[in-house]
């Protein structure tokens, strides 16, 4: 034996490392290109513009975040649309981002969600190189490289918006490579509704080595270690509440056909409008005009959070604030003016409402002892709410007025009569005691 | 709520004024009329509420100081101080000191608003009257919604605050709301989404429009390719008709023609070359022998002109020529040497004539060292003369200040000889004291007489009354007399008068000092000490021309030994000078210099010397230069002589002539020079033309014989026979070769297919191609036209499907609906609430009035049954709510307008009691103002009625203020409530009501012509323009208020300023 040479330890690694099939892939879920924000009162129209494109433009971030990403794969977990009512715009941006891909490289990977199930899809082109799995069964499709089996990707679409059935019982593993599984669905959330529930341990027992979720609009890892399953949330936050606020994108992950995913799955923001909720503490704010500067520092703070995105925000003002009174009388003239500075800025930063809860509780028990006026509101509020036809009788003839403005949709969700009823005897109660109620 | 006092700054005729200690209960504040009762009322109101809207230009300050003034109150708290001054926020300072402002007042005062303050708590009897009755709303209000809110607003304030809010939200029967507004945008936005949908939904047939006018495109534009490709066939076919046409022709003309006979080309190309060469030839032999011709005449006429003699003597004529113009040179310079030389001469003879020299002699050498010398000796001995002038000015100058030093003692000593017989200084200043000491004691001793005197006199005066009572028998005055006489023994034998003793023996001490018998009297004394100060200055200048003379002494002494200095320089000045001369001599005579040469002058003379030595060196050089140009000049002439000897022409006798001469052979001689040069010229082309002439011969003969070979080949006789075959075969190819040339162009025309084009040609019809090429032409514009037509609804379907597959107004209006719709829930649940609680409100305030109109109304019938001494029992409210009811002991219920005005004010007061009663229980005490409201009352009800005001103030916390100008009602008061207070409105500090509306320019006015003095009435009624009634009244006021003093009484009665 002449002429053979060591071969060290790290040698050895790196061509083992050279021989692994490493790829990446992005997951993301609930698109709703190119469908309206909810909840948000009316907007200035440069707000209103760039919310029309915001849903768009994150998907073009989506196809721009692959390609750079040099990812293999992308999965699509459900509600890429709102509702059957689909825009020509979203389709065809759809599929033009979705054809670049493909010319890439990139094999896409699609199911149907509630908002837009298989039977109100109407045959629209995802354009090539872009697979969306068929409802009813469980079909998997392998995705090769160079030759070879990196991943086996395995889906179920929705049929229709009430898909009640557990679907994540339904996979199996199969073929080669690293075993996704793409769902939309709610996994044991009870915030959302229940479409395709199913629980953590169905999705252990599939066996799968990740789980590509959609539904839950907040981003959640919902399975870690072996194996993964995440929600990345929705593309584009579309409201000031709920799951739609803070930074909305897709996850990046890094695999290996044989060993899985090397590390949690990596977050990267897409979207082009930030929405946000501000809890801001006014206490010892000398004037009117210091609350609004503690509100701007706090807009300025979420602005640079949102690393040059415009900023939608609704906040709550808390904390014990003297000139409570001139707060609430000049709420309006305080949001507007917050607006304004705002509307300047570039990034723009939009107030939508401010929540006024620097008011002190109402002492319903002292003002009752009082024997004034005030008492005497507590005591005929108490009547009402002990006599409910009565207080009923009472809305149905105030609501006579609205019979003619089509708010009866307006007021679907309106608040309950009792509440109703607290909220008035608490505008009666500031109102006759100078506003501290006490 | 208790007044404890205020300080009025400024409010109407008050100023600084200050009350102080109010109690609780009931005070009575006693003034007559216009003390400023009811100004204090509404001082009262203003500092509590400020002043109601058109108030403000009321209870100016009249007399200065800021408009308002500070307040002080107890309540539960403790006791609290407010400041009010007109357009200033109201400052309340809290019993810890803290400052509150309006807020703060408003919560002291149970959030009571300033109207029902003056309806319930501080009136007066107008306003008393003003609340008549309870029907209307805005009573209702103030009688059982007052005091029902707490730091807030009126209730009924609060339901229009509600109402109006609900009606900013919501109006069922206008556009104005916001629901409203939002309900019509709502509608359109849905309707535009509606639009905007619908259109989006034609997308599909927009595609298939789209694919079928596309399919109708494609379509048309294959038949026109085809139609076009067949038009441009037979475009094509009709041009090549011209060029077959002409091919054919030419084809048939060929056909016809005999062809002339061929000769070999070669044969045809040696020919023409031979033919040519021989012509050639020919022509060459010809010019040459012209040329020979031509040569022998040129050398024929050169030979004639040659001028050989001159040739003979050409090269010593050049070499004379060639120097002519140096030998005239020479001859201007020695010209002007000659001149030169004579310059200098004169110039050098002058010189030494100025010099005074012999220029013959031998002269000195002088050089710029020598010079130096001579020139350093005559400024050493300049400088020398000058040391010796200045040693003689100086020996005068010292000679100048001896004779005034000398000057100077003489005079001095004349100055000091007055001393010799003076006294000396020490002298002086002992005589000039023992002076003062007595001046002084002579003034000692006239000052302790002066205060003698008086109590001598005294002395005296005891002893002359004692002595006259004794002589009267007064026994009682008699002891005057001792005490007189007394004191006289002290005064003359006690201390004064040793004093006076002692003083007048110093005197005569000091007048024994000064050498005097006696004492002098003090005008004596001042007349020797101004002697003795004359003296003192006599000597003191006498000493000061002593102390000059000695300065001047020594200044003598010094200006002598100055002079002795000065003459010993000057002597050494004037040797050294001698020597300097001496030696200036020496070196001039070793110069050579003639003695009779002054100093300074020796150095000019040098110079001179100097010059005339150079100007003789250049003179020399002169006469050198000039000897030499006469040599070479001579030399030249002696060539040119013999030159001109040898062509037998006259030699000139004068020199300047001889250059001239020469000169005029130089243009022979160039000119048989050049003829030379041109024969031997000539010569030369004449061997060669004739050589060339030869050539030629022999090729003509060569080239003859060349031609004739080759025509011989060719068959041809001659050369004229061969011109004439070419001739007609040229004709022949020529014609072959368009026919050539028609079908090569008719080829290159129709290209590949001409074969196919030549059948076509052969058997078509051209009027046949045109017929068809119209019709096509024809269809093709049809399909141009259906083209474009779908090309555009091609263009529009596609730009419109861009526009839905880009629009962004489905999600935009879908956005807007969502906008709208979120901003009407909010507006509508805000809607909801607002009116909820305004309906909320409503209900309370309906249960709220009937069950505390009961508790009002039993206080008021208590206090209205006391009043009326239980004439009435009992005050209702109408069963139909909308008024009062007096219900008296027996009888039916009477309606306040049945009532008399004394019964139904006490209704009135007793109403508000009830309502003050009711506020006080539930919100706040607060204090009653009440400004003489019982005018109308009998002493009776009068009386009563303070029983009863008493009594409610009496309860803890209440306090009431009754202002009266009635003196009696104040005595009876006190008897009927013996806790009440009584205080009187001073009437320093008051003014009266009428000051209250006093308009403040007409009081200036008045003040103003009350300046210059006193005026009666109708005086300031004329100057002031007022009515007489409005003067009296100003007047009146100002009086009280101070600022002006009644003068007189009755008619004559006239006013001024205080």
């Amino acid at each position: 034996m002449t002429g053979r040479q060591e071969i060290d330890s790290s040698t050895v690694a790196i061509c083992e490392g050279a021989l692994l099939l490493r790829f990446k892939v992005v997951h993301a879920a609930d698109l709703h290109l190119d469908t309206p924000c909810s909840g948000l009162g009316r907007t200035a129209p440069a707000v209103a513009a760039a919310l029309r494109e915001a849903s768009l433009e994150a998907f073009a971030g989506l196809v721009e975040l692959c390609l750079r990403e040099e990812a293999a794969i992308l999965l699509l977990a459900g509600d890429v649309y709102d509702g059957p009512e689909r825009g020509i715009r979203a389709e065809r941006r759809l599929r033009a981002g979705l054809e670049r891909l493909g010319v890439a490289g990139v094999r896409t990977f699609a199911v149907h969600g509630n908002h837009d199930p298989l039977s109100g899809d109407g045959g629209a082109a995802w354009g090539t190189g872009t697979h969306v799995f068929a409802a009813d069964e469980v079909t998997a499709v392998p995705v090769e490289r160079d030759g070879t089996v990196i991943a086996t990707v395995h889906g179920i679409s929705f049929r229709e918006r009430e898909e009640r059935r557990n679907l994540a019982r339904l996979f199996r593993p199969s073929g080669e490579g690293l075993q996704i599984g793409l769902l939309h669905a709610n996994v044991g959330d009870p915030q959302h509704a229940p479409y395709a529930p199913c629980s953590t341990e169905d999705l252990r027992a599939a066996g799968m080595d990740y789980w590509a979720l959609g539904h839950v609009h907040g981003r959640r890892l919902v399975l870690e270690g072996g194996p993964w399953g995440a929600y990345p949330g929705v593309l584009q936050g579309r409201s000031p509440a709920g799951g739609e606020t803070g930074a909305k994108g897709a996850l990046v992950l890094a695999c290996d056909d044989r060993l899985g995913l090397l590390e949690p799955p990596r977050f990267v923001a897409l979207d082009r409008i930030r929405f946000e909720t501000l809890e801001v503490d006014i206490s010892g704010a000398m004037d009117v005009q210091d609350a609004i500067d503690r509100l701007e520092t706090a807009a300025q703070t979420a602005r640079e959070e949102a690393e040059g995105r415009g900023v939608i925000l609704r906040a709550t003002l808390t904390g014990d604030f003297g000139p409570e009174a001139e707060l609430q009388l000049r709420q309006g003239e305080i949001l507007a003016s917050l607006q304004e500075t705002g509307l300047a800025q570039d990034p723009f930063v939009w107030w939508d409402a401010l929540d006024l809860r620097t008011r002190a509780p109402i002492l319903r028990d002292e003002i009752r002892g009082g024997g004034d006026l005030a008492a005497e509101v507590l005591r005929e509020a108490d009547r009402l709410r002990a006599s409910p036809d009565d207080l009923g009788r009472i809305l149905g003839e105030l609501e006579q007025d609205l019979s003619r403005f089509p708010v009866r949709d307006a007021l679907a969700g309106r608040t309950p009569a009792a509440d109703l009823l607290t909220e008035a005897e608490e505008i009666c109660l500031r109102l006759l005691t100078g506003g501290d109620g006490r | 709520m208790i007044l404890r006092g205020w300080e009025i700054e400024g409010f109407g005729i008050f100023r600084g004024m200050t009350m102080a200690d109010l109690p609780q209960g009931l005070t009575l504040l006693l003034g007559p009329n216009e003390a400023g009762k009811s100004t204090l009322l509404a001082f009262l109101r203003f500092m509590l509420f400020g002043f109601l809207r058109g108030e403000q230009q009321k209870h100016l300050p009249l007399l200065g100081g800021r408009h308002g003034g500070r307040l002080s109150f107890e309540d539960r708290d403790g006791i609290w101080t407010l400041e009010r001054i007109q357009g200033q926020p109201a400052k309340l300072f809290s019993p810890d000191g803290r400052q509150l402002g309006e807020d703060g007042l408003r919560n002291r005062l149970g959030g009571l608003d300033a109207d029902t303050f003056r309806s319930v708590f501080a009136f007066s009897l107008f306003e008393l009257t003003n609340l008549e009755t309870l029907n209307r709303d805005e009573v209702r209000d103030r009688l059982y919604s007052a005091g029902i809110t707490g730091a807030g607003r009126s209730a009924t304030s609060v339901l229009a605050q509600l109402r109006k809010g609900a009606d900013g939200y919501l109006r069922p029967r206008s556009k104005e709301g916001q629901i409203n507004k939002l309900s019509d945008a709502l509608a359109k936005a849905r309707r535009d989404l509606n639009d905007a949908t619908q259109l989006a939904g034609r997308f599909g047939e927009i595609e298939n429009e789209l694919a079928a006018v596309e399919a109708q495109v494609q379509a048309m534009g294959e038949e026109a390719a085809r139609l076009e490709q067949r038009r441009s066939h037979l475009v094509r076919l009709e041009g090549f008709v011209v060029p077959w046409n002409r091919l054919g022709r030419l084809q048939e003309e060929m056909s016809r023609e005999a062809a002339p006979p061929a000769i070999d080309r070669s044969t045809v190309e040696r020919i023409e070359a031979e033919r040519d060469r021989l012509a050639e030839n020919r022509k060459a032999a010809a010019s040459h022998a012209d040329a020979c011709r031509e040569v022998e005449e040129r050398i024929a006429r050169e030979e004639a002109l040659l001028d050989r003699g001159l040739l003979a003597v050409a090269a010593p004529l050049n070499s004379v020529l060639q120097e002519l113009a140096l030998q005239r040179d020479r001859l201007a310079r020695i010209e002007r040497l000659g001149q030169e030389i004579a310059t200098q001469e004169g110039h050098l003879a002058r010189m030494a004539e100025e010099i005074g020299v012999d220029r013959t002699a031998d002269l000195p050498a002088v050089t710029q060292s020598t010079l130096r010398t001579a020139d350093e000796g005559i400024e050493r001995l300049r400088s020398l003369s000058q040391a010796r002038a200045r040693a003689e000015a100086e020996e005068e100058g010292a000679l100048q200040r001896l004779a005034k030093a000398e000057d100077a003692v003489a005079a001095a000593a004349e100055q000091a000889r007055p001393l010799q017989d003076s006294m000396g200084m020490a002298d002086y200043h002992l005589r000039d004291d023992a002076l003062a000491r007595h001046r002084e004691a002579i003034e000692t001793l006239a000052r302790r007489r002066g205060q003698l005197l008086g109590p001598g006199l005294l002395a005296v005066a005891l002893l002359i009354v004692g002595l006259a009572a004794i002589a009267m028998q007064a026994w009682l005055l008699a002891a005057l007399a001792p005490l007189g006489l007394a004191a006289l023994l002290v005064l003359g034998f006690g201390q004064p008068g040793r004093d006076l003793r002692r003083i007048a023996a110093e005197l005569r001490l000091a007048a024994a000092e000064l050498g005097l018998a006696s004492a002098l009297d003090p005008a004596e004394v001042a007349k020797e000490i101004s002697d003795l100060h004359r003296e003192f200055s006599r000597v003191t200048e006498a000493s000061a021309a002593r102390e000059r003379l000695h300065a001047a002494e020594a200044e003598r002494l010094d200006a002598e030994h100055q002079l002795e200095e000065c003459r010993t320089g000057l002597a050494a000045a004037r040797a050294e000078e001698l020597e300097g001369d001496v030696a200036l001599a020496a070196l001039t005579r070793s110069l050579g210099v003639p003695p009779d040469v002054t100093a300074p002058q020796i150095v000019s003379y040098l110079r001179g010397i100097q010059a005339l030595r150079a100007v003789q060196a250049e003179l020399d050089a002169l006469k050198v230069r000039r000897s030499d140009e006469e040599q070479a000049i001579g030399a030249w002439e002696e060539r040119a002589k013999e030159v001109l000897g040898q062509l037998g022409r006259d030699v000139p006798a004068v020199r300047e002539a001889v250059p001239e001469a020469i000169a005029a052979l130089r243009e022979p001689l160039d000119g048989a020079q050049r003829h030379e040069t041109a024969l031997r010229l000539h010569e030369e082309e004449r061997r060669a033309a004739e050589e060339r002439r030869e050539a030629a011969a022999m090729e003509e003969t060569a080239a003859g014989l060349a031609l004739a070979s080759a025509l011989r080949e060719a068959a041809l006789e001659d050369v004229a026979a061969f011109e004439r075959w070419r001739e007609e075969r040229g004709a022949y190819e020529q014609r072959l070769h368009e026919r050539d040339l028609a079908a090569a162009d008719f080829r290159d025309q129709v290209g590949a297919a001409a074969d196919t084009f030549a059948q076509e040609l052969a058997a078509g019809n051209l009027e046949a191609w045109q017929a068809e090429r119209g019709r096509i032409a024809a269809r093709l514009e049809e399909i141009a036209d259906g083209r474009d037509q779908a090309v555009r609804q091609s263009q529009d379907l596609v730009r419109q499907r861009a526009e839905i597959a880009e629009s962004s107004d489905v999600p935009a209006f879908a956005a807007r609906c969502l906008e709208l719709e979120e901003e009407l829930r909010r507006a509508a649940g805000a809607w909801r609430a607002q009116a909820l609680a305004g309906r909320l409100l409503e209900r309370t305030l309906e249960v709220y009035v009937q069950s505390r109109q009961p508790e009002v109304l039993r206080t008021a019938s208590d206090a209205f049954r006391h009043i009326t001494a239980d004439r009435y029992r009992e005050v209702r409210q109408r069963s139909d709510g909308q008024g009062l009811l007096a219900m008296p002991q027996s009888g039916g219920p009477k309606e306040p307008d049945e009532l008399s005005r004394g019964t139904q004010e006490q209704l009135y007061l007793a109403l508000r009691l009830g309502l003050a009663a009711s506020y006080g229980d539930r919100v706040a005490a607060l204090p009653l103002v009440l400004d003489d409201v019982a005018v109308n009352f009998d002493p009776v009800r009068q009386l009563r009625f303070l029983e009863v005001l008493g009594q409610f103030a009496s309860e803890p916390g209440r306090q009431a203020l009754f202002f009266t100008c009635h003196p009696s009602l104040a005595q009876a008061a006190q008897r009927a409530v013996p806790e009440l207070r009584v205080l009187e409105i001073g009437a320093e500090e008051t003014s009266s009501e009428v000051a209250v509306a006093l308009d403040e320019p007409a009081a200036e006015r008045l003040l103003r012509l009350l300046g210059p003095g006193p005026l009666a009435v109708k005086e300031l009624t004329r100057l002031s323009g007022l009515d007489e009634a409005r003067v009296r009244d100003l007047v009146q006021e100002l009086v009280l208020a101070g600022q002006v003093n009644a003068i007189g009484s009755g008619r004559g009665r006239r006013y001024g300023l205080a």
